[in-house]
């Protein structure tokens, strides 16, 4: 969208936002933002649902929310709640609810998703960004119901997740301990939630500076008032040490805090200080922008991630390396994909986007080993379908597990029924991409890229592969006579090789 | 040299297998196999020499698995050959050739040797300093035998009794005769009289494919998993013996499971492991898969300096091996040892009330050191991953039974108790459900006791009263997250006893 209105509304765990930006080509202006506290969040980690109650009050904040779509003439928006809406265990009773009381269709943001968003919105807030960046930077987004963690150290995202320890839901975690040592259980919850980060710091050495966003940010900025966009370590730990063991009284009245940012400044101030020192940085850089406003421009197209690609890759190879897989011989087999692919277009007939899914899925196949030799199949499945991956959702990254799974799997195995809630279509583009990155995979099944290039022949009624290489790849042309019939049985076409040997 | 990667191939009469591994902290890890049954001993145990036909499959294979040595970069390997290579008068025309060809060194190993490796590889997986041990190691061309007492070797001898040596000189008619098998089972008794102690044996280990394929059978139709770890009872050896030695050797290829270059040898490979049976009145035999390579994996990653986890001498196999699994997965191992150790405390003060037994406490010992492996894979459900890798782990010591006993266990963890609509705990007998039900209930108590991973609490003496059950914990630190998060989690223990439950 270049010219016009568009909004968001964002349902987070204590309140329900909107924002409505202006836009104009690239210019922009926020010009309406609204909250409503709504403590949903609660609901869901005490009870584990939303309660009628609560979901009837947001159909009351709602069709407040519509009225102003409606005095605005916004035909442009959209309405998603942060992840943490998932853990409801009535998440499809609220949503239906509120589609027919509202006629709002409510979305919940993938985790992955949600960091994405946060970590686009950031890199645009601000200026230095790909400064800091380059020098090793976490972004992180504490927020009511998790902390979102970005790492990024010279433009690869290098960790990313999301911590079920949203300042909110650590307060409700503890709600029995006095608060004259709560404190002590949030710097101990903290610091165990962030022993993984430790490592990941200690090992890319250079990480040095922390972005913080999110609902705790707006907290922080009302209490510190900081005229830059950076807050002081020595000013949290000072406060901290002087509240840390005060009722919710006594730093309501002591910090003019509303309530329901009393029971939330511990658990933050805690986490901040937590963060700044596993950076080993005296202030933290920080955003203002609410995220509703930054959802509002990334999903109007204000903002966009323009080396999304390149780092989306950078992601899946540092994951291959995780798993001790071969990264050279990842990416061999996804430029033989995309080679495959686009000699093939006729043949396959799919559409422009598909050819990303088939090169990620190449860059990750061989993640399943490393759990064993056994079952790689179903181990690349399980492992490639529980990663978050910024820039790719949910969707893709299913689908990037399936193809990996068809094209590993052998043809008896039939243990795993993975496609049973797949549509006809869908599972006829998995087995297709699975195909041709079977075929990838064979010009450098011994890994060592024999095979240096190829070209394809189709003719009478066959496709031949003409492959070029420095000695002769028996182990290529084993596995290659292996895919040659899963080849024929997904395209109707028999394929075969020859090869050209140019020796050294 | 950081993980070096080693590879060892095991020229047999039968078949011929590269293992390549890599050397990791204190324990390897299989990155690639490849094994091509060849039966390149039949033509030596007939004219005393290898056939051109054989040289040439020698060398075919040879290239192919070179050419995978050096695509997974190996830095040290060794290659051996065993019966067949010394009764052939053309072996080391063929090892020059070999040599001359694809400068790979064939080492014709002696069968004293052959065993020495053996029982480095059995050493591996089994506690040896229990019991008297027979291991008979199988080949086509020859049968090694070593004797441990209390795990002190006694004897080790090589016997003319291959299984395709046997199968040709005594089975020349199909279906086979029954003088046939009455002159077998003389000549094994006579040789095995010479050698072998009359009593004493209290466990029989196997190795050698045609033994391995009765245990492949036998676990086929037992609906049981594969596993390098095999029990086969004498029940069912007897009967299997009988139902082979009428069908002729195209009938037999009809079992399922039977392997089709076997199908001649398994029956000398039955009577022999009968008569051993037999002569020690033992309940069965345990079958061992991979030895041979398991065994010069090990020694060759000796000589290149290093020594792994269960040859520290101070650890047993069994746990050993669950160390090295929890550190593939990069543990943390503080806190996994130390929820053992609590939960070690709480099992052997609850044990009598709940109805286990002292042999459950290593299904929840390996439960305990596993329970948190798969956040590897993500924090997020890591428990349900945590499952996955168990279960998709072979955990040396515990059958595949007792597996899956410990994956549930260690799924039980947190979040969820067990329900009816879980597929993986329905799939359990009911006893086996009541046990995961009753660890799983002191797993998760263990768990919270380490809430913070600070190691706060030192010890726990339980009170079981009346209508309630006292926990008194021992720390002297605060342990406010403990508290906490032990009332969450005691909800299983609580609704086992059905009484309440508290930290006094």
């Amino acid at each position: 969208m270049k010219k016009g209105l568009y909004a968001t509304i964002n349902v987070g765990s204590s309140a329900v936002r909107m924002s409505v930006i202006s836009l104009k080509g690239s210019d922009y202006k926020e010009i309406d933002y609204l909250v409503k506290p709504l403590a949903i969040g609660m609901d869901i980690f005490y009870k584990g649902y939303i309660t009628l109650e609560n979901v009837q009050k947001l159909v009351e904040i709602f069709l407040l929310f519509k009225v102003k779509l409606e005095e605005y003439g916004i035909a442009n928006y959209k309405i998603l709640c942060t992840s943490e809406v998932k853990d409801a265990n009535n998440k499809d009773f609220f949503i239906d609810y509120i589609r027919i009381h509202t006629g709002f269709d409510l979305k919940i943001l993938d985790p992955s998703e949600e960091i994405y968003v946060k970590y686009v919105g950031t890199k645009y807030e601000f200026k230095e960004f790909s400064k800091i960046e380059k020098g090793g930077v976490i972004v992180v987004t504490i927020a009511s119901g998790n902390i979102s963690i970005n790492i990024l150290k010279q433009g690869k995202i290098i960790h990313s997740g999301v911590l079920a320890a949203g300042t909110l839901k650590l307060r409700s975690m503890f709600a029995n301990i006095s608060s004259v040592k709560r404190y002590k259980a949030y710097d101990q919850y903290i610091n165990n939630i962030t022993r993984e980060l430790k490592t990941i710091t200690a090992t890319n050495k250079g990480i040095k500076s922390l972005i913080g966003g999110g609902s705790s940010i707006n907290l922080l900025i009302r209490v510190f008032k900081p005229k830059k966009d950076i807050i002081h370590k020595k000013d949290i730990v000072e406060l901290y040490k002087k509240v840390k063991s005060y009722s919710r009284k006594e730093l309501m009245e002591d910090l003019s805090l509303r309530e329901d940012e009393a029971i939330v400044i511990i658990p933050t101030l805690s986490a901040y200080i937590h963060l700044l020192e596993l950076v080993e940085q005296d202030f933290l850089y920080f955003s203002r922008s609410s995220f509703p406003f930054t959802l509002a421009r990334f999903y109007s197209g204000n903002i966009k991630d323009r080396d999304r690609d390149k780092r989306v890759k950078s992601t899946l190879l540092l994951i291959t390396k995780r798993y001790n897989a071969d990264v050279h011989h990842a990416e061999r087999v996804a430029k033989y994909a995309l080679k495959l692919y686009h000699l093939l277009e006729d043949l396959h007939s799919l559409n422009s986007n598909e050819d990303k899914v088939l090169e990620s899925s190449a860059l990750i196949h061989d993640v399943g080993s490393f759990i064993g030799k056994e079952n790689i199949a179903r181990n690349s499945h399980s492992i490639i379908s529980s990663l978050n991956i910024p820039g790719l959702d949910n969707l893709t990254v299913n689908f990037m597990a399936n193809i990996v799974y068809q094209m590993l799997k052998l043809p008896i195995d039939d243990k795993l029924n993975i496609f049973t809630e797949c549509s006809t279509t869908d599972f006829l583009v998995i087995k297709k991409l699975a195909s041709l990155l079977g075929i990838a995979k064979a010009l450098d099944i011994s890994k060592v890229g024999l095979i240096r290039d190829f070209n394809v022949t189709i003719r009478y009624n066959m496709i031949l592969v003409e492959a070029f290489s420095t000695k002769e790849p028996f182990l290529e042309l084993l596995a290659f006579d292996k895919q040659k019939d899963i080849f024929m049985k997904t395209f109707g076409v028999p394929i075969d090789i020859r090869i050209r040997v140019s020796y050294e | 040299m950081e993980n070096p990667i080693i590879a060892v191939i095991d020229i047999g009469s039968n078949s011929i297998r590269l293992q390549i591994t890599q050397t990791f902290n204190q324990t390897y890890k299989v990155i690639d196999e490849y094994k091509e049954t060849v039966r390149i001993g039949d033509n030596v145990f007939e004219t005393g020499e290898f056939s051109n036909e054989a040289i040439d499959t020698i060398y075919t294979v040879l290239k192919n698995m070179k050419s995978m040595m050096d695509s997974n970069k190996v830095e040290f390997s060794r290659i051996v050959a065993t019966a067949s290579f010394r009764e052939a008068q053309n072996a080391e025309f063929v090892v020059n050739y070999i040599k001359e060809k694809l400068d790979l060194n064939i080492e014709v190993i002696t069968g004293l040797e052959e065993a020495r490796i053996m029982t480095v590889a059995v050493h591996s997986y089994f506690q040896m300093n229990e019991g008297n041990v027979l291991l008979l190691d199988m080949g086509g061309g020859s049968t090694e035998f070593s004797y441990f007492e209390s795990g002190k070797l006694k004897l080790s001898e090589t016997t003319p009794l291959g299984a395709s040596k046997l199968t040709s000189e005594f089975f020349k008619t199909d279906p086979v005769k029954t003088a046939e098998v009455a002159d077998i089972e003389k000549y094994i008794n006579n040789i095995l009289e010479n050698i072998l102690p009359k009593t004493g044996a209290t466990k029989l280990i196997c190795a050698g494919g045609s033994i391995n394929n009765i245990a492949h059978i036998f676990n086929k139709r037992k609906n049981l998993g594969d596993s390098t770890i095999k029990f086969v009872d004498k029940i069912f050896l007897k009967h299997f013996i009988n139902e082979i030695v009428r069908k002729s050797i195209e009938e037999r290829l009809k079992i399922s499971g039977m392997e089709l270059l076997r199908a001649d040898m398994i029956l000398s490979a039955s009577i022999l492991v009968k008569t051993i049976v037999d002569r020690y009145r033992l309940d069965g035999f345990l079958t061992m898969s991979g030895g041979l390579r398991v065994g010069l994996t090990i020694d060759l990653i000796n000589k290149v300096g290093y020594e792994l986890l269960f040859q520290g001498g101070e650890l047993d196999v069994r746990y050993s091996r669950i160390i090295e699994t929890a550190r593939k997965y990069h543990y943390e191992e503080k806190h996994a040892l130390h929820v053992t150790k609590i939960a070690d405390i709480i099992f052997k003060q609850v044990k009598d009330e709940m109805g286990l037994e002292a042999k459950h406490w290593y299904l929840l010992e390996a439960a305990s050191i596993l329970h948190d492996v798969g956040q590897y894979i993500a924090y997020s459900k890591h428990h349900k991953h945590s499952y996955y890798l168990i279960t998709n782990t072979e955990l040396i010591g515990y059958d595949l039974r007792e597996n899956e006993i410990i994956a549930n266990v260690a799924r039980y963890h947190r979040r969820d108790v067990p329900k009816k609509s879980h597929k993986n705990f329905v799939e359990l007998t009911t006893k086996d459900q009541q046990l995961v039900i009753k660890l799983a209930s002191i797993l998760r108590i263990a768990d919270a006791m380490d809430r913070s991973h600070t190691e706060n609490v030192k010890d726990i003496k339980i009170n079981i009263l009346k209508n309630k059950i006292e926990f008194n914990v021992i720390s002297d630190s605060d342990i406010g997250p403990e508290k906490d998060a032990f009332d969450k989690k005691k909800d299983l223990f609580q609704s086992y006893f059905n009484k309440e439950i508290v930290i006094v």
